[in-house]
C-alpha cells in the first residue's frame, strides 16, 4: 500500500510516497530537514551561510563536499550555464576546503540532490515503489511503472502524465508570476524559456533544466544532447525543441501536446 | 562526439581543474597539499564527473504498454520552478 506524507521543506513542500510504514517515511523526511539545515542560504547557521560569509577558506563536511563536487561538474557539463556561485575548492588533511563564496546558492540542485538521497534511503528501507517530490523536483524509483503528473506552467491547462520506473524529472523557467532566473553570463535576469528534463537522477535533471532555461537555444541543445538527456525546450512564443525523444516517457501529453502548448503560450502572452 | 571522446574530455577537464585547485590551495593554505592528496582528489573528481554525466542521461523508457501502473497522489507533481 502506497503511503504519502507531506511536509513543508526547503522553502517549498516535500511529498514522499512509498510502500512503507509512516514511521519510515517520516524518518526520510528528517533527512530532508537535515539537508535544509545544512544547505539553506536562509538559515544563518547553515554550511551555505557560513561559506557565503567566509572571507577565508573553510573545511566542509563530506555530504556537502559531494554536493559541491556534483554542482561543479554540473557547471562544467552545461558549459557553465548552470552556476551556483561556488568559488575555488581543494582538498586538505581535514577534508574538503572551499573558498568563501559570497554568491553561493545551492537552492535548486540541493532539492534534486536531496530527492535522490531520500529515494535511495526509502529503497534501502525496503520500498518497492518510491516517489519523492521536493518543490517540484521529482525522483521515481520503482519496480512497477509509476504515473506522475506534470503541471502546466500556466497551472490551468491539462497536466501531462509521465510513465517512468527509475527517473528524475525537473522543470525550470518562468512561472505566471514571471522569471526569477539569472543569466550567469551577465548576472542579470534571464529571458528564460521552459525547460523540462527527464534524466536518471533528480539532481541531474535539475541542473540541466536550470541551465537549459537560460542558455542560448543552440548551446542548450548542444549540452543536453552531449549528456544524452531527454528534454522539451519551450520558448515564450510557443515554439518547441526537443532532445533525446522525450515523448517515450509520456503516458498522456496534456499541455505538452501542440494545442495545449499554444494555449499555455496565449495564456502567458495574450495577443495585444 | 562519441561517448569515449566525451569520457576522455571530461577526465582531462577534471585533471586540469584539480591541478588548478591544488595550485591555488598551495598559495592560500599552507596545510592542504601533498602529492598523495592531489592524486586522491584527481581520482575523486574523475569519478564524480562520470557520475554527474551519468545522472543527466535519459533513463530507460518502459517498453511496451504500461500495465498496472502506480498512480501517485494528485498533490505530488512536477512543477515549474522559477
Amino acid at each position: 500500500m502506497l503511503r504519502t506524507v507531506e511536509r513543508p521543506a526547503m522553502g517549498s513542500r516535500a511529498v514522499l510516497s512509498a510502500d512503507l510504514d509512516v514511521e519510515r517515511i517520516n524518518a526520510a523526511h528528517e533527512l530532508i530537514a537535515r539537508a535544509e539545515r545544512r544547505w539553506s542560504r536562509f538559515l544563518r547557521d547553515s554550511v551555505v551561510s557560513t561559506l557565503r560569509a567566509a572571507t577565508t577558506p573553510v573545511v566542509v563536511d563530506e555530504a556537502t563536499t559531494e554536493l559541491l563536487d556534483f554542482a561543479a561538474h554540473g557547471a562544467a557539463l552545461t558549459d557553465h550555464w548552470f552556476d551556483t556561485g561556488l568559488s575555488t575548492t581543494g582538498v586538505g588533511p581535514n577534508g574538503h576546503v572551499v573558498a568563501g563564496s559570497p554568491l553561493l546558492d545551492l537552492g535548486g540542485v540541493a532539492k534534486g540532490w536531496t530527492a535522490d538521497l531520500v529515494a535511495n534511503r526509502l529503497v534501502a528501507d525496503g520500498a518497492t515503489v518510491t516517489v519523492v517530490d521536493i518543490g517540484g523536483d521529482v525522483r521515481v524509483c520503482s519496480e512497477r511503472p509509476v504515473l506522475v503528473e506534470c503541471e502546466a506552467p500556466d497551472q490551468r491547462s491539462q497536466s501531462a502524465i509521465f510513465a517512468v520506473r527509475d527517473a528524475g524529472i525537473a522543470m525550470s523557467g518562468p512561472t505566471r508570476q514571471g522569471s526569477h532566473l539569472t543569466d550567469p553570463s551577465s548576472g542579470r535576469p534571464a529571458q528564460a524559456r521552459v525547460a523540462l528534463v527527464v534524466a536518471r537522477r533528480a539532481a541531474g535533471a535539475e541542473v540541466l533544466a536550470t541551465a537549459a532555461a537560460v542558455a542560448p537555444i543552440g548551446e542548450a541543445i548542444a549540452f543536453l544532447t552531449r549528456v544524452g538527456a531527454a528534454a522539451w525546450l519551450i520558448e515564450p512564443d510557443g515554439s518547441v525543441n526537443v532532445t533525446g525523444e522525450p515523448d517515450r516517457f509520456l503516458a498522456e501529453a496534456g499541455w505538452l501536446a501542440e494545442d495545449s502548448t499554444r494555449a499555455w503560450r496565449e495564456a502567458r502572452c495574450p495577443v495585444s | 562526439m562519441g561517448a569515449r571522446t566525451r569520457w576522455i574530455t571530461t577526465s582531462l577537464t577534471a585533471a586540469v581543474t584539480v591541478g588548478v585547485v591544488v595550485a591555488m590551495a598551495d598559495v592560500e593554505l599552507t596545510d592542504v597539499d601533498s602529492t598523495g592528496e592531489a592524486a586522491g582528489a584527481f581520482v575523486a573528481a574523475f569519478r564524480d564527473a562520470w557520475i554527474a554525466e551519468q545522472s543527466m542521461a535519459a533513463p530507460e523508457p518502459i517498453e511496451g504498454s504500461v500495465t498496472e501502473p502506480v498512480r501517485t497522489p494528485a498533490r505530488l507533481k512536477i512543477r515549474v520552478s522559477g
